[in-house]
C-alpha cells in the first residue's frame, strides 16, 4: 500500500536556512512542499523518506536563495489496483458508497455498479442493502468498517483557483457571515449548495467477491 | 519536479509505523513531549523546540492514527474496556523486528506472489474468506493443509 517514489527537484533553499545542516534544511523544504498532497499520477504523499543525491547550490541572478539539484524518495500512500482495503463508510447514496480511510484519505468512492449483484439503496434507512439470501438482509451503514477492492485510481489535474473565483467565494462567505449576524437560523436552508471541486486523487473500488463488503460479515 | 521510479521499493504497514513512530520522535511530536510542552506553556524552557512543520505533522499523524487501528476488529456485545482497547489497537503496533523478520521468513516457504505476500502482512488475515480474497486462486494453488498453515503462522504474530 505504501511505496517510495524516487523523485528528482530543484529546491530553494532561502539564505535563513543557510545555518542550518543542508541535508535538514533540504528536508524541511521539500518536506513544506510535498507533505500531505497529491503527486499527479504518483499518489498521496506523506513525508519524505530519505535523500539520495544533492547537488552544490546554484545562485540566480536576482536572488538570494541557493538552488539545489537534489534526488530523494518520498514516501507515497499508492494502493495498487487489485489490492484489497479497508476503510470507513462516510456517505451513502444512490450513487454508491463514500469511504474513507480515516483522516489519511478521504476519497475512494464504490460506485452502484461495483456492488454486490441485487444490491439495494434504501433511501428510509440511508444505506445500502445487500439481500444476501431470502431473508437475510446486510445493510452497508454509515461508520461501519468496509472492505473493499482498488479497481481504478483517478487522477485529476486540479487547477489553482482563479481570481474571479476567489472573489467568488469571499462574497458568498461574507454573505453567510451578514445572514448570521441577522440572526438567520435558516442560512442553511439557502445556501446554495457549493461547487464540489474533483479530487486531484480517487480511488474507484468495488465490493462483488466474497470476503467484501462490512468486516462483520465475514468474522 | 521529475518522476524517476513510481515504485522504487515497497513498504509494508509495519515498516512505515516504525519510520513515522521514529519520525515523531525526533521532531517532538510524540504524546510524551506533547504533554510536556503542555505542561510548560508560557515559561521559558531551555532545549530544543519541536520542528515547526504543521502539513508534514498532520500527515505523520493521520498516518499513524490510521495504521493503529486494527481493522479486523468486530465490536462484541459482552466485552469490557480493557479488552476491548487491546483488540482495538493493530497487532503491528506490537510486534518487534526480530518477530517482524521472523514472520516475513515464516511465509517465505509457499510461493506467494510479492504483492499478495505484503497484503497478508498487512492485514492479518485470520480466516479463509479474507486469505482468498488476498490470494488468487487460492484453492488451486495451495492445499487445505497448506492454506491453514499460512493462518496459523498469522495467527502466532497477530
Amino acid at each position: 500500500m505504501f511505496v517510495l517514489s524516487k523523485i528528482s527537484e530543484l529546491v530553494r533553499v532561502p539564505p535563513d536556512d543557510f545555518a542550518r545542516d543542508t541535508s535538514l534544511a533540504l528536508q524541511h523544504q521539500l518536506n513544506k512542499q510535498y507533505a500531505g498532497k497529491v503527486i499527479p499520477h504518483v499518489g498521496l504523499c506523506v513525508a519524505v523518506y530519505d535523500l539520495l543525491d544533492a547537488a552544490d547550490g546554484q545562485l540566480m541572478p536576482g536572488d538570494g536563495a541557493a538552488y539545489v539539484a537534489v534526488t530523494f524518495r518520498a514516501l507515497v500512500l499508492r494502493p495498487a489496483v487489485g489490492e484489497v482495503l479497508t476503510g470507513w463508510i462516510t456517505h451513502c447514496d444512490a450513487q454508491g458508497i463514500r469511504v474513507a480511510l480515516l483522516g489519511l484519505f478521504d476519497d475512494v468512492f464504490i460506485p452502484a455498479r461495483m456492488l454486490f449483484e441485487g444490491c439495494r439503496f434504501s433511501p428510509d434507512d440511508g444505506a445500502w442493502v445487500w439481500p444476501m439470501d431470502e431473508d437475510t438482509l446486510l445493510y452497508f451503514d454509515v461508520n461501519e468498517t468496509v472492505r473493499f477492492r482498488v479497481e481504478q485510481e483517478l487522477f485529476v489535474e486540479v487547477k489553482p483557483r482563479s481570481p474571479a473565483e476567489r472573489e467568488e467565494d469571499e462574497r458568498r462567505q461574507q454573505e453567510r457571515q451578514q445572514k448570521l449576524l441577522e440572526g438567520g437560523s435558516e442560512v442553511e436552508k439557502d445556501a446554495q449548495p457549493e461547487k464540489e471541486t474533483p479530487p486531484a486523487y480517487a480511488i474507484l473500488g468495488s465490493c462483488q467477491t466474497d470476503g467484501m463488503g462490512l468486516v462483520s460479515w465475514w468474522e | 519536479m521529475k518522476v524517476l521510479e513510481q515504485r522504487d521499493a515497497f513498504l509494508s504497514d509495519y515498516e512505515v509505523l516504525q519510520f513515522l513512530s521514529k519520525l515523531e520522535r525526533k521532531h517532538k511530536w510524540d504524546d510524551e513531549n506533547l504533554a510536556k510542552q503542555q505542561q510548560n506553556r508560557g515559561k521559558r524552557v531551555r532545549g530544543a523546540r519541536p520542528y515547526f512543520n504543521p502539513p508534514l505533522q498532520c500527515a505523520v499523524r493521520d498516518t499513524i492514527s490510521y495504521l493503529q487501528v486494527n481493522k479486523n476488529y468486530v465490536p462484541q456485545e459482552d466485552e469490557d474496556e480493557a479488552a476491548k482497547n487491546a483488540r482495538m489497537s493493530a497487532p503491528i503496533t506490537r510486534m518487534n523486528d526480530e518477530q517482524f523478520i521472523e514472520f516475513y521468513q515464516g511465509l517465505d516457504k509457499y510461493e506467494l506472489f510479492k504483492l499478495e505476500k505484503l497484503q497478508i502482512m498487512n492485514q492479518l488475515p485470520r480466516n479463509m474468506v479474507h486469505l482468498y480474497a488476498i490470494v488468487e486462486e487460492c484453492d488451486s494453488r495451495f492445499t487445505e493443509a497448506q492454506i491453514q498453515d499460512i493462518i496459523s503462522i498469522v495467527e502466532r504474530y497477530a
